[in-house]
C-alpha cells in the first residue's frame, strides 16, 4: 500500500491538470467569452471614439460581464453578441453626428466672420448717413480769416 | 489733392452751402462714398476751420422733443424699452439670455447715470464724451443702490418688477429733464444769448 501511494498522488494530479487543461480549451467557456468580450469592448471603444452614443451598449455590457461572472455564459454571450452586431449602426451614427456638428461649427465661425465684416462695412455708412440726414437742413461756411 | 482740400475748395467763393449738398458735391469730385465726404466735413468743423449750423433750430420743448436734436433721448427710450420686455416678457433662454445680460448692464450701469450726465450738463461742450462716459457710469453706480434703498421702504420691495420699473422711470424722467434744458439753450442760442 506504502508503494502505491506516490503512484495514486501522480495519477490524481495528472488527472486534474488533464481535466483543467481541458476545461480551458472547451469552446464556449474560456477563450470564446474573454475574446466575445474584448471584441464587444472595442466595438464600444469605437462607438465613443466616432461620437456615437455608447451609453446603451455599456450598460449592456455591465450586464454581460455581471452574468459571465456569476456563471451565466449563454445569457452573457448572447448579449455580447448584441453589442458586437449593433456597434457599427451607432459607429455611423456617430460619425454622421460629429460630420453634422463639425458643419455647425465652422458655418457659426464663418457666420460670424461675415457678421463681423458687414458690421465693419455698414457701420460708417450708416453712422454718417444718420448725421447727415439729422442735419439735412444745415448750412455750411468757411470761418472768417481761413 | 485730399478730400480736405477738396471740401475747402468747394466752399472758395461761395458764402454758405447745404451741408448735404456739399457732401454730395466732394464725394462726386473726389470719388470717394458719401461717408468719408461726410467725415472729412464734420472733422474740418471740429478743426475750426468751417462752421456748420441749424438755420432754423426748433424753437419751443415740443418741437425740439421731435426732431433729430433729441435722437439721443429716443435711442434712450428704446433701450429702456427693450431692456424691459426682455426682462419681463421674454423667457430668458438663450440666445435672448445673452442679449438681456448685454442690455441689462447696460440699463443699470450706464443709462441711469448718462440720463443724470444731460440732465445736470446739457450744454454740448461742458463736458467731453470720455468725461460723460466716466461720470455716467459712476453716477449710475451710484444712483441704483438709492433706488433700491427707497424701494426697501415701499410695499413693493426689492423685486424684479419694481427695480426695473423704477429704474426705467428714474432713466425716462431725468432724460426728460435734459432734453427739456437742451430745449432751453437752444432758445437761447436762437436769441443769441
Amino acid at each position: 500500500m506504502r508503494r502505491l501511494l506516490p503512484l495514486l498522488l501522480m495519477a490524481i494530479l495528472l488527472s486534474s491538470w488533464t481535466v483543467s487543461l481541458a476545461m480551458a480549451s472547451t469552446p464556449g467557456y474560456g477563450d470564446d467569452l474573454d475574446g466575445m468580450a474584448s471584441r464587444a469592448f472595442n466595438s464600444i471603444r469605437r462607438v465613443e471614439e466616432y461620437g456615437g452614443n455608447s451609453t446603451g451598449l455599456v450598460d449592456r455590457m455591465n450586464v454581460a460581464l455581471t452574468l459571465a461572472s456569476s456563471g451565466n455564459s449563454t445569457g452573457a454571450e448572447e448579449i455580447l453578441k448584441g453589442i458586437i452586431s449593433e456597434a457599427p449602426m451607432l459607429e455611423e451614427e456617430g460619425r454622421a453626428l460629429s460630420f453634422w456638428n463639425s458643419v455647425r461649427i465652422y458655418s457659426t465661425v464663418a457666420g460670424i466672420a461675415i457678421a463681423v465684416g458687414l458690421v465693419a462695412y455698414l457701420t460708417p455708412r450708416l453712422a454718417w448717413g444718420m448725421w447727415l440726414e439729422s442735419k439735412r437742413r444745415w448750412i455750411v461756411r468757411r470761418k472768417k480769416g481761413r | 489733392m485730399s478730400v480736405e482740400e477738396k471740401v475747402m475748395r468747394s466752399l472758395k467763393g461761395r458764402d454758405e452751402v447745404i451741408l448735404h449738398e456739399l457732401v454730395d458735391e466732394v464725394s462726386s469730385i473726389s470719388n470717394v462714398p458719401r461717408h468719408v465726404a461726410a467725415r472729412t466735413v464734420y472733422r474740418l468743423s471740429r478743426e475750426g476751420r468751417i462752421e456748420i449750423f441749424d438755420p432754423a433750430p426748433p424753437d419751443g420743448f415740443p418741437r425740439y422733443i421731435s426732431s433729430w436734436y433729441s435722437w439721443w433721448f429716443w435711442s434712450l427710450v428704446v433701450l429702456v424699452a427693450a431692456t424691459m420686455i426682455l426682462a419681463l416678457a421674454v423667457p430668458p433662454v438663450p440666445p435672448v439670455l445673452y442679449i438681456r445680460y448685454a442690455i441689462g448692464s447696460l440699463f443699470v450701469l450706464y443709462l441711469p447715470g448718462s440720463a443724470l450726465i444731460e440732465a445736470l450738463y446739457p450744454e454740448r461742450g461742458s463736458l467731453s464724451q470720455l468725461e460723460r462716459l466716466a461720470l455716467s457710469i459712476g453716477l449710475s453706480l451710484a444712483l441704483v443702490p438709492l433706488v433700491g434703498l427707497v424701494l426697501n421702504y415701499t410695499p413693493w420691495g426689492i423685486r424684479l418688477t419694481p427695480v426695473t420699473t423704477s429704474l426705467a422711470l428714474l432713466t425716462i424722467l431725468l432724460g426728460l429733464v435734459g432734453s427739456y434744458r437742451k430745449s432751453r439753450i437752444l432758445a437761447l442760442e436762437r436769441v443769441g444769448i
